[in-house]
This record gives C-alpha cells, sequence and structure tokens, in this order.
C-alpha cells in the first residue's frame, strides 16, 4: 500500500480505528458453587452465568448476558434464588448498563452476599463517564415486591470514582432509603470491597480471588450478622 | 486540467498495459495464427523479447514522464523520503482532524513506534471520551492490548480479525514508506522562507484524493497533511514533537498499568 493511501486511511478513517477492526463476539459462561455460612446455618447452591461480548471497535464492547443463582439454606425451607439479564455497553470513557432481576433475596453484594428479602422483580440503570483518572456515575434500582401490599422500592446513587492503585467509588443512596456507600477493586480485581451505610445499619464485604485456585472467599456483615462464603468456580 | 489529466494518464497507462502485453504475448493479439506445433529454440538468447521490453520501458519512460515532477519538488519528495529512510524509532505527537459534515472530529495521540520490535504504542489524550486509554499493537505478536481507564481493565485482542487494509496502514515495519510521494504526482504549489528555513507546500494528485503537504526544510518531515476530496477538505493530520531514534526500548512501549487483563 502506498503512502497516499495510508495517509488517506489515517486520516478519513478514523472510524476504522474507533469502529472497525473486530466487531466478532464471544460467548463467556460460568458456574460455580457457593457454600456459606450465616445466621441462617450453612448454605450451599449453584451459580450459572452466561455472557456474550461483543467488540465494538477498538475502543468499546458490549456485554450482554443473564445469570442467576439457587441456594438453600439449612434452617430456612424455602431456596433463596435471584437471577437476572443484562446489558452493558463500554465506548471509550462512556459506558452504562441496564439490568432487569427477579428473585426472593436482594441484588446480591459484590455478586456473593445474599441478604434475604420479599419475592420481588425491578430494574438496576447505570451511567458512568471516566475523565482519564476521574469519573461520575448515576445508577438507580426500582423494585416491586410481589406481596399483598404490592411495595415499591426504588433508589438512586450518584457517585465518583477513582482510578489510583485500584478502582475507588463514593457513592450517596437516595430514594426510599438513605445511604452512603464506598467501594473498592484492587487493580488485579483479586480483593473486592463494599461499604455501606444505609439508615444507620452499617455493611462491610470485602472477597478474596486466590489466583492458584479458582476459587473466590468472602467475609460480610450486615448489621451485626456475619456471613462467609467460598465460591468454587468450574 | 488536473482533473482531465488524470483519466488521460490512466488511460495513457492501461493502453501501454496492453501494448505491453501485446508485444510480450502476441498470440493474444491473433490466436488464430498460431502454429499447430510450437518449436522452440533455447540455444539463443531471446533477442527480439528483450527489444520489445526495451521499447516498452521506453514507452514506459514516456508516459512516466508525463507525471513527473518538476526538479525541485523531485528533491523535496526525495528529503522527505530520506528523512524517514533507515529509522529505527520515534516519537511524536499528531492530531487528527476529520470533517464529516457539519460535525468536526479531532482525535490527539502520542505514537512512539519501533520498527525493530514492530510495536506501536500509542497514548490518548483527546477528545475526552478516549483520554487515558494507551493501545500497545505488537505486530510481530500480532496481538493489541488497550488499557481502558473505564473499567481499569485491558482488553488483549488478536490483530487477525483487522482488516488488511488495518493492518497495512498500522504496518510498523513499513513505517519508511509512509512519507514516501516518489510514485505520485507532486508539485510545489507555495514556498514561504523564514529565518532561512523553507515551507513548502506540495500538492500529491491522486485520482480520487489529492494531499496537501507541508514540510520544512530544517526537518524534511511533514508537520500538516490535509486530504480533499473533489475540492473540499475531508481531514487534516498535524504532526509535532517529533523525535527521531529516540532509543525507545521494548519495556517502554509495552509497559501498561498492573490491571486485570481480559482476553477477548
Amino acid at each position: 500500500m502506498g503512502a497516499r493511501s495510508r495517509i488517506v486511511i489515517t486520516i478519513c478513517m478514523l472510524g476504522i480505528l474507533a469502529l472497525g477492526p473486530v466487531s466478532s463476539a464471544w460467548a463467556f459462561d460460568a458456574e460455580d458453587l457457593p457454600f456459606g455460612f450465616g445466621p441462617w446455618g450453612w448454605q450451599e447452591g449453584l451459580q450459572l452465568s452466561q455472557e456474550n461480548v461483543r467488540s465494538l471497535g477498538l475502543f468499546g464492547y458490549e456485554k450482554t448476558g443473564i445469570g442467576g443463582f439457587l441456594t438453600h439454606a439449612e434452617g430456612d425451607d424455602q431456596p433463596s434464588s435471584w437471577f437476572g439479564g443484562h446489558k452493558q455497553v463500554y465506548m471509550g470513557n462512556v459506558g452504562y448498563t441496564l439490568e432487569l432481576f427477579a428473585g426472593n433475596t436482594q441484588r446480591p453484594v459484590l455478586s456473593t452476599f445474599l441478604t434475604s428479602s420479599e419475592p420481588h422483580f425491578g430494574a438496576y440503570g447505570e451511567f458512568n463517564r471516566m475523565y482519564g483518572d476521574v469519573g461520575t456515575g448515576l445508577a438507580g434500582t426500582a423494585q416491586i415486591f410481589v406481596t399483598e401490599l404490592g411495595q415499591f422500592e426504588y433508589s438512586i446513587s450518584p457517585y465518583i470514582q477513582f482510578s489510583r492503585q485500584g478502582l475507588w467509588r463514593f457513592s450517596l443512596s437516595l430514594g426510599s432509603f438513605f445511604g452512603i456507600g464506598m467501594s473498592y477493586s484492587e487493580p488485579l480485581e483479586k480483593v473486592k470491597l463494599d461499604i455501606t451505610l444505609v439508615n444507620e445499619g452499617l455493611s462491610f464485604h470485602v472477597l478474596f480471588s486466590i489466583t492458584e485456585l479458582p476459587m473466590t472467599l468472602g467475609l460480610g456483615m450486615t448489621q451485626e450478622k456475619v456471613q462467609a462464603f467460598m465460591r468454587y468456580l468450574f | 486540467m488536473k482533473r482531465y489529466l488524470s483519466p488521460l494518464i490512466t488511460i495513457s497507462a492501461i493502453m501501454m498495459l496492453c501494448f505491453f502485453a501485446m508485444m510480450v504475448f502476441p498470440g493474444f493479439a491473433a490466436a488464430d495464427d498460431l502454429p499447430t506445433t510450437l518449436h522452440l529454440d533455447l540455444s539463443q538468447p531471446p533477442q527480439r523479447e528483450t527489444e520489445d521490453e526495451d521499447l516498452a520501458l521506453k514507452k514506459y519512460n514516456e508516459v512516466m514522464e508525463e507525471i513527473a515532477i518538476s526538479a525541485e519538488a523531485k528533491e523535496v519528495v526525495e528529503q522527505i523520503k530520506n528523512a524517514v529512510e533507515g529509522v529505527a524509532d520515534l516519537t511524536m505527537d499528531i492530531s487528527v482532524t476529520e470533517i464529516r459534515g457539519q460535525r468536526i472530529e479531532r482525535m490527539c495521540f502520542t505514537l512512539l513506534a519501533s520498527v525493530e520490535s514492530k510495536v506501536a504504542r500509542v497514548e490518548f489524550s483527546e477528545p475526552s471520551e478516549l483520554r487515558g486509554y494507551i493501545l500497545v499493537a505488537n505486530q510481530e505478536k500480532m496481538e493489541s492490548r488497550m488499557y481502558q481507564p473505564i473499567n481499569n481493565q485491558i482488553a488483549v485482542r488478536g490483530l487477525e480479525d483487522a482488516s488488511k487494509e488495518v493492518l497495512s496502514t498500522l504496518s510498523i515495519a513499513d513505517l519508511n514508506t509512509f512519507f514516501d510521494f516518489s510514485q505520485y504526482k507532486v508539485e510545489i504549489l507555495e514556498v514561504v522562507e523564514e529565518e532561512g528555513v523553507c515551507d513548502y507546500l506540495l500538492q500529491v494528485d491522486g485520482l480520487e484524493e489529492m494531499l496537501q503537504v507541508r514540510v520544512k526544510s530544517n526537518t524534511w518531515f511533514p508537520h500538516e497533511i490535509a486530504v480533499f476530496e473533489e475540492d473540499a477538505l475531508v481531514g487534516t493530520m498535524n504532526i509535532g514533537e517529533v523525535v527521531l531514534n529516540p532509543g525507545l526500548c521494548l519495556e517502554e512501549l509495552t509497559d501498561l498499568p498492573k490491571v486485570k487483563e481480559v482476553r477477548m
């Protein structure tokens, strides 16, 4: 290819760099067995997820997937479950996530820790944008409980995040509840931390990924109730 | 005038090729005249063919002379070619502006490239949607690694899926030929002399797009290239802070934040 053609492509086809080179899809699926111990006693279950990743040029990708889990605690008659479908799009420093879910536990913290609740269905949305090392975003959740009262809950969480030796996120939770939160993800995502203070109740969750083994270990505390988890990925 | 010249040159070139083909392969012109048996005399060198080739070469040179550039333009083109030739590695700041209808899109990045290791590193600074993104393309491994600040991850992709055009454009091994305009019709449109340095504005003609290249005589490295399509400006590329042969090492080129890698 001649010099002229190369220059023309470089200038005129920024789109090639931005959108052209790859647009294929990859499929990921993951299964893991969560074993836990908490206020309800021993708990075990199965977690499944399937995700398709489609590249949007060099600078973006789109993830579409479904996932969920089913667990049973020894002190509970009914199994706990949570299922959701999501779409996540990143294009450069802009990203958004949409998720629809249903379950009888709350949206799992760090995709692991469970807090039982009434059966419900709902939606989660998030929009975020980075400006180099600093970013801002807005997340929102709305859920309707399948009970006689048909209770409705919602929250809007503006947040700010920093990328310094990992990803730090500080958020506010407004809506049905008021709260503040902080989360941290270590650069290699081997350690994840989540701390929230909602209606004077403190929650603390930490998750460790073991490099040598396909395993994650987690410890959480929600309003003086402690739970520990071990997830074996296969 | 130039618009009419380009098709004329193409037609002339096609006619020359046909003429050349007919001379070398006379059977194409009169297949019916072929003898039923073929005798090959390999004892003598094919004198006639050499004469034909000389004639074709002469005609080719005549055609090329028609599109040949002036002596001054030829010298400038040669100087540009020489400035890039033999470069082992380089760094430069590039700003690309593309005009799409009413919209003007701008992208700024720093390019670091090594011909020897066939690695290019691109650090994006503009637009804000791409600020902080770092792309490391390794042509030898046919792999690209992109640091994404949005999720603090590195996306690893194979270059096999990239189109041949893109691969050829981004080819680090052919870096020396990126500013080789010797195959094109080049005209000097303007020369501005300032403090002993001449700033040349060259016009590089093509069939569809036309380039205007600005180059200074103190570096002979193009600092502005504009692309025109049917006399309308399509985009510009500004090049600054050029450092040739800075001695980049592979570690410097491939260094990315130590974060989670996701293989696509």
